[in-house]
């Protein structure tokens, strides 16, 4: 009885963990209105290396992940907004699909010696710009 | 120590099993695919481990236990049961069941073969011994001396004498009787 009981539970948290998989890595491509864009800020820690290279090694995983999602990074918006942390948009915005897939990407070790904690990934439409103001 | 290693293998197993999907539900997939590797290498482990487990446990049923000392008296038993001393024992016949035959019948009928083999092969030689030299002798006839031997004839010796001799056409058809040349 406790084995069927044991096997009876390995079963369910597995079709749960399926179904919460399932729902978490669906990709479907939400229009964004045009004038939308993302805000990115995130947090780089390097270790072994200079923190010179800091903001070229952000901008390089940064290059990298925009391809995944299919956005280009506003040209100049790239910019260092603390000892660590740097900021920059993309355009079109994003949806939240695309959204969990950037920042799994960019929190990811796809570069050597370099760890991003994303702090700030907010998509803007026009409509929210006019509710702001 | 054994029970700290199963402990320490059901740690590591749940929990890379726990972070390959936590790594996979954030996107994040060069971790997942790290613990992915050693989440493997854990259940390779515990696998190997459960079955070489069982497999001594199985020995240990299986083989007896040469450690411990013999029954008291077995030896003393042993040397004094009569010992049985019947030569040929497949031959007697309470043991002719077909079986216990068969290696003597076998060699005896190898026996057998091998003289009818040998009766065989001297009827066949001298039964083609006669024939084959018959065969050879006409065959000797074509290149056999002449009858009436190597003496020349009367035309060979005419020749000769009239000197028609000299003629080398001649000289090499008549031989060495045209020249006069004996041996």
């Amino acid at each position: 009885m406790r084995r069927v009981l044991a096997w009876v539970v390995a079963a369910a948290v597995l079709a749960t963990g399926i179904v919460l998989l399932r729902a978490e890595l669906m990709t479907v491509d939400v229009p964004q209105p045009e004038g939308s864009f993302t805000d990115v800020v995130v947090e780089a820690q390097v270790v072994q290396e200079e923190a010179a290279v800091h903001e070229e090694m952000t901008r390089g995983l940064v290059s990298t992940c925009r391809l995944l999602v299919n956005a280009d990074v506003v040209q100049e918006s790239f910019a260092q907004v603390g000892p660590q942390t740097f900021a920059f948009r993309l355009q079109p915005g994003l949806d939240e699909f695309d959204q969990r897939e950037l920042r799994g990407c960019l929190r990811d070790t796809r570069v050597q010696h370099l760890l991003l904690d994303v702090r700030r990934l907010e998509t803007v439409t026009p409509r929210d710009r006019d509710d702001r103001n | 120590m054994r029970r700290l290693s199963w402990v320490l293998g059901t740690v590591a197993l749940i929990g890379s099993g726990s972070y390959l999907f936590v790594y996979v539900y954030r996107w994040e997939w060069h971790r997942a695919l790290l613990v992915g590797i050693l989440f493997l290498a854990a259940l390779v482990t515990l696998c190997t481990a459960l079955v070489l487990r069982r497999l001594a446990r199985l020995d240990t049923h299986l083989s007896p236990d040469t450690r411990s000392e013999p029954p008291p008296g077995a030896l003393a038993r042993l040397r004094a049961a009569p010992v049985e001393a019947t030569p040929f024992r497949w031959l007697r016949p309470e043991a002719f069941d077909g079986g216990h035959i068969f290696i003597p019948v076998l060699l005896g009928g190898g026996v057998v073969v091998s003289g009818l083999a040998w009766l065989i092969e001297r009827v066949a030689g001298s039964s083609a011994r006669a024939g084959v030299e018959e065969e050879l002798a006409a065959e000797l006839v074509a290149v056999a001396f002449p009858a009436g031997g190597l003496v020349p004839t009367d035309a060979e010796a005419l020749t000769a004498g009239a000197g028609l001799a000299e003629d080398p056409a001649l000289r090499l058809l008549l031989g060495p009787a045209a020249t006069g040349v004996t041996r």
